[in-house]
């Protein structure tokens, strides 16, 4: 059941505008049963969703504008002239100017310590991610923990008949970020919410984005066979 | 339904050793979870090494990297001997699971015919640079997140267990003795069958440990 749910679910290129907005409530509980079931270590759930509703378009513009300035930097390491931003770009981020609901995933200090954290803490054992230091070294431990959030997060979407879409093309620093106010720490992913106008699916069938395929399944995923197995992958 | 899934998910503390998880179904399910997951640029910057049952020699080891790193981590010479003479370190599942999955970085050989069109075009891709893949580890361990989170509600609709370790050494030059892990590790992940869960061995206090209240997590941004 839940591949065949996560199989609806596709890229939006364009939300559309005309669409009924989502209630914040339905919003408001899709998170707090993707809250409730998704794990973190040691109970710790070092991150904050911060969730941009439809009034705010000045902050989506705000952050559509740090992803694109983020891709010019990105391709001005390729020594070829980036000839899409000159012809004019139609990113796949371009969905957070139209999306209804905008999902910012950041780092969180862990903490206040619950009863349970707060003895084992008095013993000597230390929750990285309560400090700061600890937090920032923990950063890919709390990336995996957001991923399990985005994902249940957007099953439980699919469920609704609501759309979602992920990007992770931003600036990393946070100084980067001074025109939202809220965001004091890494950005950690964005995520789109709304209904879908045009999908990515939409311009695969116009012959855009051919070839445009994930690595063969075989090509990540090894059964390690016998134990001198080295392949370099 | 995701939800009524996800809800019977609980931390398995010791696998049962008996249990006959065929391969091929964990083939199967890693399949549909690659096929259902998405990835920025469809590169996916990760391997997955999967570690069946014959592999215990391995997974010794890696519950050794990871007791060294509670070690390093807490400063305390011998945690097995200081911390855990009544009970073993919840990671200990390692050495009970059926398999072990570790999530390891990868760098991309040979883009699709679309990446190499673009980056013709002057588009600049971490996942195939070597000297800059380390920069895409937190994104790489974002998606590795989704994925787990897919093959986590799939082995449950199977009846099957599944926990997360984050404990463990990231440097490769402290995992030379499990030689397929040659670029950063991600996370680990346990499958099998549970014997014991978390949940039954918690006293009172351990039932105290709670994760921080919804509104600390969600903030529905009204300024």
């Amino acid at each position: 059941m839940i591949y065949e749910t996560l199989g609806k679910h596709k890229h939006v290129m364009k939300y559309d505008q005309s669409a009924p907005i989502i209630d914040r409530a339905v919003l408001d509980r899709i998170l707090e049963k993707t809250w409730k079931v998704t794990p973190s270590k040691n109970n710790i759930m070092a991150y904050n969703v911060f969730v941009i509703g439809p009034e705010h378009q000045n902050y989506k513009q705000a952050i559509y504008d740090i992803c694109s300035r983020n891709e010019d930097k990105t391709n001005r390491r390729n020594p070829i002239p980036d000839t899409d931003k000159e012809k004019g770009r139609n990113p796949a981020y371009a969905n957070i100017q139209n999306c209804q609901y905008l999902l910012v995933f950041t780092l969180r200090l862990g903490g206040p310590l619950n009863p349970f954290q707060q003895r084992q803490w008095d013993k000597g054992v230390c929750y990285d991610p309560c400090l700061e230091e600890g937090l920032w070294e923990s950063r890919e431990n709390i990336a995996v923990e957001c991923g399990l959030f985005a994902n249940t997060f957007r099953g439980l979407c699919v469920e609704e008949g609501i759309d979602t879409s992920f990007t992770a093309n931003f600036a990393k620093e946070v100084e980067l970020w001074s025109k939202l106010p809220f965001v004091s720490r890494r950005v950690m992913l964005l995520m789109t919410v709304g209904y879908a106008e045009i999908y990515r699916e939409d311009y695969k069938a116009k012959g855009i984005y051919q070839g445009d395929v994930k690595p063969d399944y075989d090509r990540i995923v090894k059964f390690i066979v016998d134990e001198t197995s080295t392949e370099m992958v | 339904m995701i939800h009524e899934t996800l809800k019977k998910r609980s931390y398995v503390q010791e696998y049962d050793t008996t249990a006959d998880i065929p391969e091929s179904l964990i083939d199967l399910l890693l399949k549909k979870t690659w096929e259902v997951t998405p990835s920025k640029n469809n590169f996916m910057p990760y391997t997955i090494h999967v570690l069946g049952p014959a592999h215990k020699r391995y997974k010794e080891l890696v519950f050794l990297n990871a007791l060294s790193k509670e070690g390093v981590g807490d400063e305390v010479k011998d945690p097995l001997n200081s911390r855990y003479t009544s009970h073993l370190p919840n990671y200990a599942n390692i050495l009970s699971c059926s398999y072990l999955l570790i999530f390891t970085m990868r760098l991309e050989t040979d883009p699709n015919p679309y990446q190499k069109f673009l980056i013709s075009r002057g588009h600049n891709y971490e996942a195939v640079n070597e000297s800059r893949l380390p920069n895409l580890y937190a994104m790489a361990s974002l998606e590795v997140g989704l994925f787990t989170s897919v093959f986590n509600s799939l082995l449950l609709e199977n009846g099957i267990d599944s926990s997360f370790t984050g404990c463990f050494h990231r440097k490769v030059s402290e995992w030379k003795d499990v030689p397929f892990v040659k670029r950063m590790p991600i996370v680990l992940m346990t499958v099998g069958k549970g014997k014991v869960y978390l949940e039954e061995t918690k006293n009172k206090l351990q039932k105290q440990d709670l994760r921080p209240n919804y509104d600390r997590i969600v903030n529905f941004v009204n300024e």
